[in-house]
């Protein structure tokens, strides 16, 4: 297992994915509900350790953790940095 | 005529709404419908190798948009799916599984062939390569398959709920 093994094509695959579902998020006063910036750290934290437990696929050999996983979450994330919340349009 | 009794309230909860969550519930539920959507996008494109693929990552996924429309409301979830949204990735899911179909069709005469796996060698090894999946299992167009089914089930189930939602919503403004 090594860094140079990693299998990129799912990973770019799960951000693009998670990014356009994190497009959709929408927060504002009431559905953000303690949802602060210390609890998108937690999250992250949770996710790695998540990401870890469930380990990579079967068959590839690169990371001991769920990259596809992760690349999600950040995907969500940063798809709702760029343009949840603030899209105009049909929201 | 029975006379309808107020709701007792205990001295912690004075406020208590009963047509309203817990914030037990609001604080939890997006941190998981975003696990629950990174489970669903990781069945769906671990389809080829794990058990599951593109429908029951698209259902995983579903269940997060739905379960915060049922502690949110469909008025008030974190997740808004409008309909030019919906539209738009069921079209894209559809149509890339028909043109992922009609490319084998094209290219071998047989529908949904798999081109990047080229399990019969009847396509170039040049094009067989643009189709192929960029991992070591050489699935060919199954992942992209998923990814199709995924999207669309994604989309549907929610709309199903979103939409019943909305005539629930509408049926108590009628009252």
């Amino acid at each position: 297992m090594s860094l140079a093994n990693i299998v990129i094509g799912p990973v770019i695959i799960a951000l693009i994915f998670g990014f356009i579902v994190g497009t959709r998020l929408h927060l504002n006063e009431e559905n953000s509900f303690k949802f602060t910036a210390s609890a998108i750290v937690a999250l992250i934290v949770g996710g790695f350790l998540m990401a870890y437990d469930i380990g990579q696929f079967a068959v590839y050999q690169d990371l001991p953790i769920a990259t596809v996983f992760l690349a999600t979450i950040f995907g969500v994330f940063i798809g709702s940095a760029l343009l949840g919340g603030r899209a105009k349009g049909d929201h | 005529m029975v006379e309808e009794k107020e709701l007792k309230t205990t001295k912690k909860s004075p406020n208590w709404n009963k047509d309203d969550s817990s914030p037990i519930l609001k604080i939890m539920t997006l941190p998981i419908a975003i696990i629950m959507i990174a489970s669903g996008i990781m069945t769906i494109l671990g389809g080829h190798i794990t058990p599951g693929g593109g429908f029951q990552g698209g259902a995983m996924i579903a269940g997060a948009i739905i379960f915060c429309v049922i502690v949110y409301g469909v008025d008030g979830t974190p997740i808004k799916l409008s309909h030019k949204f919906i539209a738009t990735l069921e079209s894209v899911g559809a149509l890339a599984y028909v043109l992922l179909g009609l490319a084998g069709l094209a290219l071998t005469g047989s529908f949904l062939y798999n081109v990047g796996g080229n399990l019969y060698g009847v396509v170039p090894q040049a094009i067989a390569a643009i189709f192929s999946y960029p991992d070591v299992t050489h699935a060919g167009i199954v992942p992209y398959l998923n990814i199709a089914v995924g999207l669309k089930v994604f989309v549907g189930l929610s709309a199903v709920v979103i939409a019943f939602s909305q005539f629930k919503k509408l049926a108590e403004e009628e009252e």
